[in-house]
C-alpha cells in the first residue's frame, strides 16, 4: 500500500541555535516551536525531496508539522508593500528648517553646522495642495501633514503655524480630516509647547535619559544641557493627555545608563511608546566614534524591555517588528512625499536637501513653476518603488528578513562597499531582539508552539507613531 | 547569538548536525502536563524542556518510552491547540489528571465546552480564608494593575485604585479582612497616589493635573482641585482630617485646608515624600538630601534633619520619633523635638560594576511602630525574567528579616502594624502578616476583572436569607464551606472533601479544563 504524499514545505523555514536545541521558525506561516535535531533534518530531507519513505516517527511528526501549517502550500501571511499602485501620496512632511538650537553629538543631518536654510510658506502650501488633490482623486477622506528635521522645525515657527493652519482650512474645505504630527527636539518655549498640544495630534520627542543622562548626547548649541526643558515640554503634555513618543538614542557614553534611562522615562513621563536605537554611523554620528557594541545595546534593551513591561509601555527598536510582515523598511522610499527646505521633494527623512549623502538618488522631483506642478523623474521614483528587501541578496537567510525587511535603506547605502551591503551591528541587534520575541510569543502561547496571526501594517506616520528617523 | 553581524546570515532550513544530546523523556514532562498547557507560566528551562519535546510533537499521557534521537510520536497523542487557531486544528487537547485529585483508574473524559456565567452578572464575591494559607496567586483585584493603596484609620478598609498607566482609574474599597469588595466606582483623573480621611468618610486621590476630594462611599465628588498642571506623586490628610498635603512632580508640596474657602499654601523644591505627625503640629517632607519641617498649617519652616534621601517616612505613634529610608539603601531614625539622631543604618547597597542596575529598590513602607522597613527590591538579573520580591528589614540594624514573593507595586502596612498589604501591578493585593511573613490567604478578587472566557470554578452560595447566588472563582480555587460546586470542569474529575477550612463545610476544588475563546 503506498503511504499518502507528504505535503511539501514551500514557506519560508529557518532554523536558529537555541540553548542546545534548534528553534523552528516560518514567519510566513506564524510559526514557530523548539526542535531537536532529528526533528529538522526531517524537514530538511522533505525540503530536499529526499523524504520518499518516512520512518513511522518521521511520519509522526510529518503529521504534526501538517497539522499546524508548517508544510503544505496554504497559508502564508500577506506581505505588505506599497500601499498605492502608483504614487499618489495623501500625506506630506515638511522639513521646516535646517536650523536647530542643539548640537546633538550624533546627528545625521549635522543640523546647525551650516546656514540655515527655511522654507517658505509658498512651498508648504504647494505641497499641501498635492496631498489634498490626491487624497480627493484617490476618493480618501484624510490628509497627512507632518513636520520633521533635519533641524528643528519649531525654529520655523511662523511656517509651521501657517502651514497648519492652511492645511486645517483646506482639509475643511473639501471636507476632509487632517492628520498632524511633528518630531522634534522638545526644547521649545511656552508659545510653543502650547501650540502643539493645541493643535496637533501627536509628536515624536528625543530624549536620551534623565538630564544629566541626555545632556550627554544633546547638548544645546552653546554647549549646556537641554535635559531638563524637555522635561518641562513632557510634564505639560502628559498634563494636558497629550499624545507623544520618545525616542530614544543610545550611545557609547550612554549605553550603561540605558536601564537608568528606561526608569527614569517610566517614572517621570507617559509615553505612547519608546522607541530605542543606537546610534549611527552618519553625519555627525559617524566622526564622533559613538558607536555603541551591539551587545551591550542588546543586554541594554532586553533589561529595559522587561522594564517598560512591567508598567505596561511598549518599548521598540525599529528592525525587531515581528508583528509586521513586509518586505520594505519603510514606504519612504516610494510612496515617501517629503520637502526639503528648498521644496525638492525627497524619498528619505535623512536626505534632507541636495547636500545631503545619496541626494542625487533619493530627491526625485521638484516643483516646476512653468507647469505649476510637481514634476517627478520617473527613473529614480521607479528605483525608490522598486527596493524590497528582495532586492538586497545578503539578507535572503536571515530569519528577521520579513519583519526588518533589509533595514533603513539610507544607513544600508552608509554601511555599504561598492555598493554591496555586508551587514551592520544593526543586524546583530535585529536578529537578536526578532528571537527574542519569538520566544516570547511561545511563551505566551503556553510554551510549546506559537501558532499567530499577524498585523499586516507596515509603520506609518499616524499621530502617535514616532516618525522613525528623529535623531 | 553570536556576534558573526559580517558574516552571511544562513538560518534557511538545512540539515544540522546530530549533537548526540539525550532527549528530554515523556515522563519527565508530567509535571507540565499535571498543570495543563495552557496556562503555566514556566521559565525559560521549563519552556525548553517541554518544546524539546515538540521535536515529537506530540503529547500523550505519560508512557514509559524515552525518546531515540529519531524524532518519536504516538499516534494518538496530541497537542494543545492555541487560542487563536483552535479552528483550524484538527487535534484535540489531552491532559493528564492530577495525581492527587483523581484516582489513577479514572478514566479522563473528553472535555466539554461548558458555558461560564458572565462574572459582571454575579454580584461581589465573598471571599474566604484558604484553608492551606496559601498567597492568592491568580484572583485579581484589578484586571489593569494596582496602583495607590491605602487602610482607613481603623485598618477594616483597603482602599485601591488603578494604576496610573491605565485609564481604567477604578476606586475600590474592600473589606480588609474578608477581602470582599464594597464599593467600586471612577475617578476623574488618571490616578498617581490616594489617601483616606481618619473618619474613612473621604477619599483624596492625587490625579494627573488635579486632586480630587470624593465621598468614599458612592464616590460623589466634593471638590476638585484642577488649576495643578502637574500629576499629583502623593497625597495625606492630617489625622485630624483638616489639612491635606500633596506633592507635585517633586517639586511642589501644596497643603490646603479641607472646607471652607480651601486655604492653600505652597512651596517649590524638591519633595520625594511626605507624612503629618500624629498631632497634627508637624509636616514632615522628604527630599534626596534632607528632612524638613513644617508648620503645616501656615507654611512655616521648622527645622531639618540631617542630609538623607528620604523615599519613606513615618513618625512614631506618640510623634516623638521620625524614620525615613531612602531608596539607596539608607535608612535612619531622628528624635523630632532634639533633631539628634537616634540611629542610622546601611540595610541595601546598590550593585556596581557589570551588575550596575541589575537591583533596583521600587517601593517601600515602615511599619506603625518604626521597627519594619518594608521595601519591593526588583532583581533584573535575568532580563528575560525579572523578578520582584518584598524584602523586610529592620532599620535599625539594616539586617534583613525575611524575603516575600511578590510583585512590582507599593507596599501598606495596617495601622496595627499585623499586616503588610501590596497592591501589585500584576493586579493582585497581597496580604503577609506582618510578623511571620505567611501570606495570610485573604483573596482581593473582582470578578468582573477577571477575563470571562477562561475557565473558572463556579459555585452557587445560599445565604440566611434563603438567596442562592452564583458566583466565578478562578480554576483550582477551594470554595466555602457549604457551597455546591457547579463549576465547568470535566464532568465527574471533581473531588468533594469534606471538613476544610473556613468554617467547615464541603470543599469542592475543580479541575483546570482549557476552554477556547
Amino acid at each position: 500500500m503506498n503511504a499518502p504524499a507528504v505535503p511539501p514545505i514551500s514557506t519560508d523555514v529557518y532554523v536558529i541555535p537555541y540553548e542546545g536545541a534548534h528553534l523552528v521558525y516560518a514567519p510566513l506561516r506564524r510559526l514557530a516551536f523548539v526542535a531537536n535535531a532529528a526533528a529538522v533534518n526531517t524537514l530538511a530531507k522533505l525540503k530536499a525531496g529526499v523524504l520518499d519513505q518516512p520512518t513511522a516517527d518521521e511520519a509522526a511528526f510529518l503529521e504534526f508539522a501538517a497539522a499546524v501549517r508548517l508544510t503544505g502550500s496554504d497559508g502564508d501571511a500577506p506581505i505588505v508593500g506599497l500601499n498605492q499602485p502608483e504614487f499618489c501620496p495623501n500625506e506630506i512632511t515638511l522639513f521646516l528648517t535646517a536650523d536647530c538650537n542643539l548640537r546633538c553629538v550624533y546627528c545625521y543631518a549635522r543640523a546647525g553646522d551650516t546656514p540655515a536654510s527655511r522654507m517658505t510658506l509658498e512651498t508648504a502650501r504647494r505641497g499641501i495642495d498635492q496631498v489634498v488633490a490626491n487624497a480627493l482623486a484617490l476618493g480618501l477622506d484624510w490628509i497627512g501633514v507632518n513636520y520633521h528635521g533635519g533641524g528643528e522645525p519649531t525654529l520655523n515657527h511662523e511656517v509651521l503655524t501657517a502651514s497648519h493652519a492652511y492645511a486645517r482650512q483646506q482639509a475643511e474645505r473639501h471636507g476632509l480630516k487632517l492628520h498632524t504630527a511633528i518630531a522634534t527636539n522638545g526644547v521649545l518655549s511656552p508659545r510653543g509647547r502650547r501650540w502643539i498640544i493645541e493643535n496637533l495630534d501627536g509628536a515624536s520627542i528625543s530624549l536620551d535619559g534623565s538630564p544629566a543622562v541626555n545632556d550627554l548626547n544633546r547638548p544645546n548649541r552653546a554647549g549646556g544641557g537641554s535635559g531638563s526643558l524637555v522635561m518641562t515640554t513632557l510634564r505639560e503634555m502628559d498634563a494636558a493627555g497629550f499624545a507623544y513618543s520618545l525616542r530614544v538614542t543610545v550611545s557609547a557614553q550612554t549605553v550603561q545608563s540605558m536601564v537608568e534611562t528606561v526608569t527614569y522615562i517610566l517614572d517621570e513621563t507617559h509615553p505612547r511608546r519608546i522607541q530605542i536605537e543606537p546610534v549611527y554611523d552618519i553625519g555627525r554620528g559617524a566622526d564622533a566614534g559613538l558607536h555603541v557594541d551591539a551587545d551591550a545595546f542588546i543586554g541594554g534593551f532586553r533589561r529595559c524591555r522587561a522594564l517598560a513591561n512591567s508598567r505596561g509601555v511598549d518599548l521598540a527598536f525599529s528592525s525587531a517588528r515581528i508583528e509586521v510582515v513586509t518586505n520594505r523598511f519603510c514606504r519612504a522610499y516610494g510612496e515617501g512625499f517629503s520637502l526639503t527646505p528648498a521644496g525638492a521633494v525627497t524619498g528619505c527623512y535623512e536626505v534632507y536637501d541636495q547636500d545631503a549623502d545619496f541626494a542625487d538618488d533619493v530627491i526625485f522631483g521638484r516643483y516646476d513653476e512653468a507647469a505649476d506642478a510637481y514634476i517627478f523623474d520617473p527613473k529614480k521614483l521607479g528605483a525608490l518603488r522598486d527596493h524590497t528587501v528582495e532586492k538586497q541578496s545578503w539578507c535572503d537567510g536571515c530569519f528577521a528578513r520579513w519583519h526588518c525587511a533589509g533595514d533603513c535603506p539610507n544607513k544600508v547605502r552608509h554601511a555599504s562597499v561598492n555598493g554591496e551591503f555586508c551587514g551592520t551591528p544593526s543586524c546583530q541587534i535585529t536578529r537578536a531582539l526578532v528571537q527574542d520575541q519569538i520566544i516570547t510569543k511561545i511563551e505566551a502561547d503556553g510554551g510549546l508552539i506559537w501558532m499567530g496571526a499577524v498585523d499586516t501594517a507596515v509603520e506609518t506616520s499616524d499621530a502617535s507613531a514616532p516618525v522613525s528617523e528623529q535623531q | 547569538m553570536p556576534s558573526n553581524w559580517d558574516v552571511k546570515p544562513r538560518f534557511e532550513l538545512q540539515h544540522v548536525r546530530e549533537d548526540g544530546s539525550k532527549e528530554i523523556e515523556l515522563c519527565d514532562l508530567k509535571e507540565f502536563l499535571r498543570h495543563g498547557a495552557g496556562g503555566l507560566k514556566m521559565g525559560r528551562r521549563g519552556f525548553l524542556g517541554l518544546s524539546a519535546f515538540s521535536s515529537a510533537a506530540l503529547l500523550a499521557a505519560c508512557q514509559a518510552a524515552a525518546l531515540s534521537p529519531t524524532p518519536t510520536a504516538q499516534a494518538t497523542a496530541t497537542v494543545a491547540p492555541t487560542a487563536t487557531d483552535a479552528a483550524t486544528s484538527t487535534l484535540q487537547p489531552t491532559l493528564a489528571p492530577s495525581a492527587t485529585d483523581i484516582p489513577t483508574d479514572t478514566p479522563v473524559p473528553s472535555p466539554t465546552s461548558v458555558e461560564i456565567p458572565h462574572p459582571t452578572a454575579q454580584p461581589a464575591v465573598v471571599n474566604y480564608e484558604d484553608p492551606a494559607g496559601a498567597a492568592c496567586g491568580a484572583e485579581r483585584a484589578e484586571a489593569a494593575g494596582v496602583g495607590g493603596i491605602a487602610f482607613n484609620a481603623g485598618g477594616g478598609w483597603l482602599v485601591s485604585a488603578t494604576q496610573i498607566n491605565s485609564d481604567a482609574r477604578h476606586v475600590k474599597i474592600w473589606d480588609a479582612t474578608t477581602g470582599e469588595l464594597l464599593q467600586s466606582w471612577t475617578a476623574g483623573y488618571r490616578i498617581k497616589s490616594i489617601a483616606i480621611s481618619p473618619d474613612s468618610g473621604l477619599l483624596v486621590i492625587g490625579g494627573y493635573a488635579a486632586v480630587e476630594l470624593r465621598q468614599a462611599q458612592g464616590g460623589q465628588l466634593i471638590k476638585a482641585i484642577e488649576d495643578l498642571s502637574l500629576p499629583i506623586d502623593a497625597v495625606a490628610i492630617s489625622p485630624d482630617g483638616s489639612l491635606l498635603a500633596a506633592l507635585i512632580d517633586e517639586r511642589e508640596l501644596h497643603v490646603w485646608t479641607l472646607g471652607g474657602g480651601y486655604a492653600h499654601w505652597q512651596l517649590e523644591g524638591t519633595f520625594k515624600s511626605v507624612a503629618f505627625s500624629p498631632d497634627g503640629t508637624r509636616l514632615a517632607t522628604g527630599s534626596d538630601a534632607s528632612i524638613d519641617l513644617w508648620d503645616p498649617a501656615s507654611g512655616r519652616r521648622l527645622g531639618s534633619l540631617g542630609s538623607n534621601t528620604a523615599d519613606v517616612l513615618c513618625f512614631s505613634a506618640d510623634g516623638s520619633l521620625l524614620n525615613a529610608a531612602g531608596y539607596d539603601g539608607q535608612a535612619a531614625q531622628w528624635e523630632v523635638a532634639s533633631g539628634r539622631l537616634v540611629h542610622s543604618a546601611s540595610f541595601w547597597k546598590a550593585p556596581t560594576g557589570s551588575l550596575a542596575y541589575s537591583e533596583a529598590i521600587a517601593s517601600g513602607a515602615f511599619s506603625p511602630d518604626g521597627r519594619q522597613l518594608a521595601l519591593v527590591v526588583v532583581d533584573l538579573t535575568d532580563p528575560m525574567n525579572p523578578t520582584e520580591a518584598v524584602r523586610l528589614y529592620d532599620p535599625a540594624t539594616g539586617r534583613r528579616i525575611r524575603t516575600l514573593k511578590a510583585s512590582s507595586g507599593d507596599l501598606v502596612f495596617s495601622p496595627n502594624g499585623e499586616r503588610l498589604v501590596q497592591g501589585g501591578l500584576d493586579g493582585v493585593i497581597r496580604v503577609w502578616s506582618a510578623k511571620t511573613g505567611q501570606p495570610l490567604g485573604v483573596c482581593f478578587f473582582d470578578p468582573a476583572e477577571n477575563t470571562a472566557d477562561e475557565s473558572a470554578v463556579t459555585y452557587k452560595l445560599t445565604d440566611a436569607a434563603g438567596i442562592t447566588r452564583t458566583y466565578a472563582l478562578p480554576c483550582g480555587s477551594p470554595i466555602p464551606g457549604g457551597a455546591i460546586c457547579t463549576c465547568n470542569c470535566v464532568a465527574g474529575t471533581y473531588i468533594e472533601t469534606p471538613g476544610g477550612g473556613g468554617g467547615g463545610g464541603t470543599i469542592c476544588t475543580c479541575v483546570p479544563v482549557y476552554v477556547p475563546r
